[in-house]
């Protein structure tokens, strides 16, 4: 120590007998130092314990954040489809309906070779005809949209056939007309049965079904000519509609229109689903009228299609 | 043994080894200190209970001493005493009468002479009290103290210069 300051010896002297105080206690300062050390490693195994906590809390809202996140893919995974498998056997008239009908347009999107698209357009076309089937038979009249559904399916088979090299185009068409074939004789049995509400309807249908026929019969007898109208079309789609999710810019067909469906299904005006042609009120009159619907789909005549011109087929 | 600087870093840790290794390398020495200002064992005893129960409490909260721990804990060791006084009754200590020396034993004469001390060192403020008990009782230098206070070195003088003369004002110029 160093005293900058000098001090008053007797000061210091008095300062000094203030060192002289009692020495400690052994044993106290034992059981002092004891008492502290306790109280160390309290306050230590605390912290540990506190370390722990949070280590496991942090833990514990991460496993459950992640059960959570697995409970929420696991409920979309297998409630999402089994709502859409619930879905698949739903008829125009029921509410999951428009979830099948996006589900097929899903699938369809998603394939990616060209004739497992023709395959499942086909099967699509297929369906449609045996939900028209039992409706029918349950004395319902189909609705129209189920004609222009399977028609647009129709048509787009055929343009993605008219894609392929001439041997699959040829073997893809002639599955195609395979299948319609087995539709038409199917629709001319329904209409020879009791619903005669049905009749006109399932007429049209069925004429859609010759018609069609009858486009694949010159598809295969010069099948140049039918690649050209097909890629044609195609073009000329891509260029004035717009692509729904199901087509891959193979949306309208040629001959079809789109007459605005709000998505029940119902027809909003007096259109001819199978030709685009306005339809008198009288249900009887199943007139085809092709001549009045030009290329893109729009529609001559005083009957209004409405929507996106050309987006038939699109639920 | 833990290295001396790495004493505090492990302590903040609650380490418990390096909280005994502190333990053992300053209670005395607060105790000594607080021993000599409160001139009673036991309550020097519990001066360094507490002054170390603080330390801990402080590294519990994950604050105390940063740097220079024995400043550290001589100033929490000062505040207690101070407390303690202030709560106590010290006047009890400055209405002594002086003693006749000349006819007790010579420790109960010192033993009076370090209550006088002691209360005049309370009349000083606190800065000045400490100054004094760990310039001239502990030995510090000014540095030391400077930081132990957390004030500058001249700040530290100051105090001294004026703690001294107040000392001889109460304790010397009665005798006269």
């Amino acid at each position: 120590m160093t005293n900058d300051e000098k001090i008053d010896p007797r000061l210091a002297a008095l300062l000094d007998e203030l060192k002289s105080a009692s020495a400690r206690d052994p044993q106290a300062a034992t059981r002092a130092r004891g008492r502290f050390l306790a109280q160390a490693v309290s306050a230590s195994e605390e912290r540990r314990h506190n370390w722990w906590m949070t280590i496991f809390q942090q833990k514990e809202k991460f496993a459950m954040n992640l059960i959570m996140s697995a409970l929420v893919v696991l409920g979309l995974l297998f409630g999402g489809s089994a709502t859409v498998s619930a879905a698949q056997d739903d008829l125009p008239t029921q509410s999951l309906y428009q979830i099948k009908l996006m589900s097929e347009d899903v699938r369809v999107w998603l394939a990616s070779d060209p004739n497992m698209k023709i395959e499942l357009l086909m099967d699509q076309v297929q369906t449609r005809t045996e939900e028209m089937a039992v409706l029918t038979l349950a004395g319902i009249t189909p609705p129209a949209e189920l004609s222009i559904r399977a028609q647009d399916r129709i048509q787009q088979a055929l343009q993605l056939a008219a894609t392929l090299d001439d041997v699959s185009m040829s073997a893809a068409i002639e599955q195609i007309r395979t299948q319609l074939q087995t539709q038409e004789q199917s629709m001319t049995q329904l209409q020879s049965g009791s619903c005669t509400e049905c009749e006109p309807i399932l007429q049209q249908i069925r004429d859609m079904l010759h018609t069609q026929l009858g486009q694949i019969e010159s598809n295969l007898a010069d099948p140049e000519t039918s690649r050209e109208q097909n890629q044609n079309q195609s073009q000329n789609q891509v260029r004035t509609t717009q692509t729904p999710l199901a087509t891959d810019s193979l949306v309208t067909p040629q001959t079809s229109y789109t007459p605005a469906l709000d998505g029940t299904g119902q027809q909003n005006g007096n259109i001819n689903p199978l030709t685009g042609t306005p339809m008198p009120q009288d249900p009887g009159n199943n007139q085809n009228n092709n001549e009045n619907s030009n290329s893109d789909g729009s529609v001559n005549g005083n009957g209004s299609a409405s929507g996106a011109g050309g987006q038939g087929g699109k639920p | 043994m833990i290295p001396k600087p790495d004493l505090l870093a492990q302590a903040q840790k609650l380490d418990t080894r390096a909280l005994a290794e502190i333990y053992d390398l300053y209670s005395p020495r607060l105790y000594r200190y607080a021993v000599r200002l409160l001139g009673d064992a036991c309550t020097a005893e519990d001066c360094v209970a507490e002054t170390f129960s603080r330390f801990l409490q402080a590294l519990q909260k994950g604050r105390g001493p940063r740097d220079y721990l024995q400043a550290y804990l001589f100033r929490t060791a000062h505040n207690f005493i101070v407390d303690h006084y202030r709560h106590g009754s010290p006047e009890s200590i400055l209405d002594d009468d002086t003693p006749d020396c000349q006819n007790t034993e010579e420790n109960a004469c010192l033993n009076i002479r370090q209550h006088h001390v002691r209360a005049a060192l309370l009349e000083l403020t606190e800065d000045q009290g400490q100054v004094i008990a760990l310039k001239f009782l502990e030995g510090w230098e000014n540095e030391e103290i400077a930081r132990a206070l957390n004030k500058p070195v001249g700040a530290i003088k100051s105090l001294q210069h004026r703690a001294l003369a107040h000392l001889q004002k109460i304790l010397l110029d009665d005798e006269v």
